[in-house]
């Protein structure tokens, strides 16, 4: 082994310039690859903060009615089905390891009525049961406006995004109840106009039920809010108090049945329909009683979703086939999707961009171990006399081999593991200096607004075991002709 | 008792379409502790008849035993050991290893054989420095050695291992005469001392004086009466 070293280290401080080629190209892509390990760990703690821990959870359950995967971004229009046994999910969620917590939301989009007249506006709603809501996710927005807590009652918690939707759409201004408007907060077109700007501190909203009648319910705005990251994505979504959005979306059953007198029968059954809407009171009375007193939020809650998020450590798509079996087990109607599936577009964009950046990676791995693959062949080949005198005198194909190992592994470590050490260095200089940005596929590849690489202890290891890989494929090829040239060699060269 | 023994030895190399016959038929016996002399004019197979001898090249035919050993049976991985342990070589152009010292290309071969304690390895190739006169040398690299000293390192280099036969392809091309002589007079020593089986080629008129026999070959072939 001594002499296989010794060997090794005086044969590259011979060839230095050889030597010093192939460990430029070694340090290069050790350095490459040490950022891009950096890059793709920062991307996932981003993505894993800001999609997974800070909005979606890891794991969705669905309704098994419920069509796509995708809940997150649908075609306007197209409703996710409810949860028909939500309470039943939730006994299966009880009884999992690895889950750090979970919560159950309504989630649909909803008209916003105009109420000036003009054109309606849209927006996605979350319904949530609040302290439930913030007990799972604690810390993933905050107040820009009026209150980050909407305390008891009716609320929307509208994003700063959804409100200048709604005002490029509708032209209405909404402002938390009980804040003036914030000027400095108005686009261009509002301040503009501000005198006459229609303002408004709460949402009339008409969600569209399963069996297409509508209704609509008024809630205050309480506040105006952010996320942290992702302000683009999440931006479209406003929470609203389940109760409301229940209301909305029609989730409610009869308590009592409506007895109709027999001129209430004759009008609902009558050929003139327009007598219904035509102002008599018999009519309109019995109208208001269907849509308010008999009807309340379904028994045990109606919701849509169960968000999940588990404890650091658990992996997504392995959980979620575990919630899935165990919900199958309890014949519980519903289904658990990975948050990369559920998010539709977003997860698919991040794992594009993610295997966009892995395959960058590995093109450099892969042009690195051609070029040290190139250069050592030609290596092996000028020195085919003194490999034949070795082999002449005795050494066999193995020592050659090791020999060529030996000297690629003196390389790899020397000038790897300094590439490794710059790469290191180059990944802490760029999260110190802080790039943030607005751009929402910069956002997917920095994992949120601001560019945040990082190497975990694995990645180091991983970069190890790629510039090994890559010594191991380069290396190959050379030790193969160089175990073949015959003592022969050494002779005919004499 | 024969140290090589050759019955019929054939070597053909193909050249394209044609053949080139380097050996005909050979037959030859070498006892040990011999110092032989093979000669003959260029393309005779002199080369050719050395390198099947130290296991370097395969017959294509023929029968040839070396320290006992049938060799045309051999894989590469005997053909390996018994160039380790029974042959040594030494070089027209001295063949050293030139990131090595003087002294550590000697024990090359003796860390080659791993099962040799490294105290009497450096104690073996001290010996033989000593004996071919490079003690002063020892940790000169073979590129701050003259030609006369380069091929005393490898003379040191064959013997180390203490092969049964040491086979020289031209050693003194590359010297003077007066090098030439001391190396042949080295060689001559060790042969006598150590009892060494010596075969070596050569076109040197002043090589012929040393030998013990000298074997002619022309075309392949040995000259008749030369067995």
């Amino acid at each position: 082994m001594k002499l296989l070293l010794t060997l090794s280290a005086r044969n590259l401080f011979r060839h230095r310039g050889r030597s010093l080629v192939v460990g430029l190209i070694l340090l290069l892509g050790a350095l490459v690859m040490t950022v891009g390990n950096g890059v793709l760990s920062g991307m996932d703690r981003g993505l894993s903060k800001n999609i997974t821990d800070g909005f979606l959870g890891h794991v969705v359950v669905m309704s098994d009615k419920q069509e796509d995967d995708n809940i997150l971004f649908l075609v306007m229009g197209k409703s996710i089905a409810p949860l028909a046994d939500a309470a039943g999910v939730e006994t299966v969620l009880a009884k999992q390891p690895g889950i750090f917590g979970y919560v159950p939301v309504g989630k649909n989009a909803a008209m916003a009525l105009n109420e000036d007249g003009g054109n309606p506006s849209y927006a996605y709603l979350l319904g949530v049961d609040w302290e439930r809501y913030r007990r799972v996710f604690p810390n993933n927005l905050k107040a820009v406006e009026g209150a980050q807590e909407p305390g008891e009652g009716p609320f929307v918690l509208l994003p700063q995004e959804a409100r200048k939707q709604s005002f490029d759409m509708a032209g209405t201004w909404y402002h938390p109840k009980g804040v003036d408007v914030v000027d400095s907060s108005l686009p261009e077109l509002a301040k503009l106009h501000r005198s006459t700007l229609p303002v408004r501190d709460e949402m009339v909203l008409m969600g569209f039920s399963e069996d297409n009648s509508s209704s609509d319910v008024r809630v205050p705005i309480r506040g105006v809010i952010r996320y942290p990251a992702l302000n683009n994505l999440w931006g479209h979504f406003a929470f609203v108090d389940i109760a409301s959005y229940r209301q909305c979306m029609g989730y409610v059953n009869p308590t009592a049945a409506v007895q109709l007198d027999s001129a209430q029968n004759a009008l609902l059954t009558g050929e003139n329909l327009d007598e219904l809407f035509g102002g008599g009171d018999v009519g309109a009375a019995a109208l208001t009683a269907i849509a308010t007193d008999s009807v309340k939020p379904a028994a045990g809650g109606a919701w849509n979703l169960v968000l999940v998020r588990l404890k650091p450590g658990q992996e997504a798509s392995v959980a979620a086939k575990r919630i899935d079996a165990a919900l199958k087990e309890a014949k519980v109607p519903a289904r658990a999707v990975p948050w990369n599936k559920a998010s539709g577009p977003v997860g698919a964009m991040a794992m594009l961009i993610r295997g966009a950046l892995f395959v960058f990676v590995m093109l450099i791995f892969v042009v690195a171990a051609i070029i040290v693959m190139n250069t050592l062949s030609m290596a092996a080949m000028e020195r085919a006399g003194e490999i034949g005198m070795m082999r002449a005198i005795g050494a066999g194909r193995n020592f050659v081999r090791l020999l060529f190992l030996g000297e690629t592994l003196i390389l790899s470590l020397a000038f790897g593991g300094l590439g490794i050490l710059i790469g290191s260095v180059t990944v802490l200089v760029l999260a110190q200096m802080g790039f943030t940005t607005d751009n929402d596929f910069l956002q997917m590849v920095y994992g949120g607004e601001t560019f945040q690489p990082f190497l975990r202890l694995s990645d180091y290891g991983l970069a190890l075991v790629q510039l090994l890989a890559t010594s191991a494929i380069a290396v190959f090829y050379p030790t193969l002709l160089a175990s073949r040239i015959t003592p022969l060699e050494a002779i005919a060269r004499d | 008792m024969a140290i090589v023994e050759i019955r019929n030895l054939v070597k053909d190399y193909p050249l394209g379409e044609t053949t080139v016959h380097a050996l005909r038929g050979v037959s030859l016996s070498i006892e040990a502790g011999e110092f032989l002399s093979v000669i003959g004019p260029s393309g005779s197979g002199k080369t050719t008849l050395l390198n099947v001898i130290g296991c370097i090249d395969r017959a294509t035919s023929g029968e040839v035993r070396v320290a006992g050993q049938e060799v045309t049976t051999l894989n590469d991985r005997g053909l390996t050991s018994l160039r380790l342990n029974k042959v040594g070589f030494i070089f027209q152009t001295f063949n050293l290893i030139p990131v090595l010292d003087v002294v550590e290309n000697v024990e090359f071969p003796l860390l080659l054989m791993k099962d040799i304690p490294r105290a009497e390895v450096r104690q073996r190739a001290l010996e033989l420095l000593e004996s071919v006169g490079l003690s002063s040398h020892l940790k000169h690299r073979p590129a701050e050695l003259s030609g006369g000293q380069r091929q005393r390192v490898a003379i040191a280099r064959a013997l180390v291992t203490r092969p049964a036969i040491v086979l020289a392809d031209e050693p003194t091309a590359n010297l003077d005469s007066t090098t030439g002589e001391q190396i042949l007079d080295l060689m001559r020593g060790l042969n006598r001392t150590q009892g060494t089986t010596f075969i070596f080629s050569t076109h040197d008129a002043q090589v012929l004086s040393y030998a013990h026999r000298v074997v002619h070959m022309r075309d392949g072939k040995l000259a008749e009466g030369q067995e």
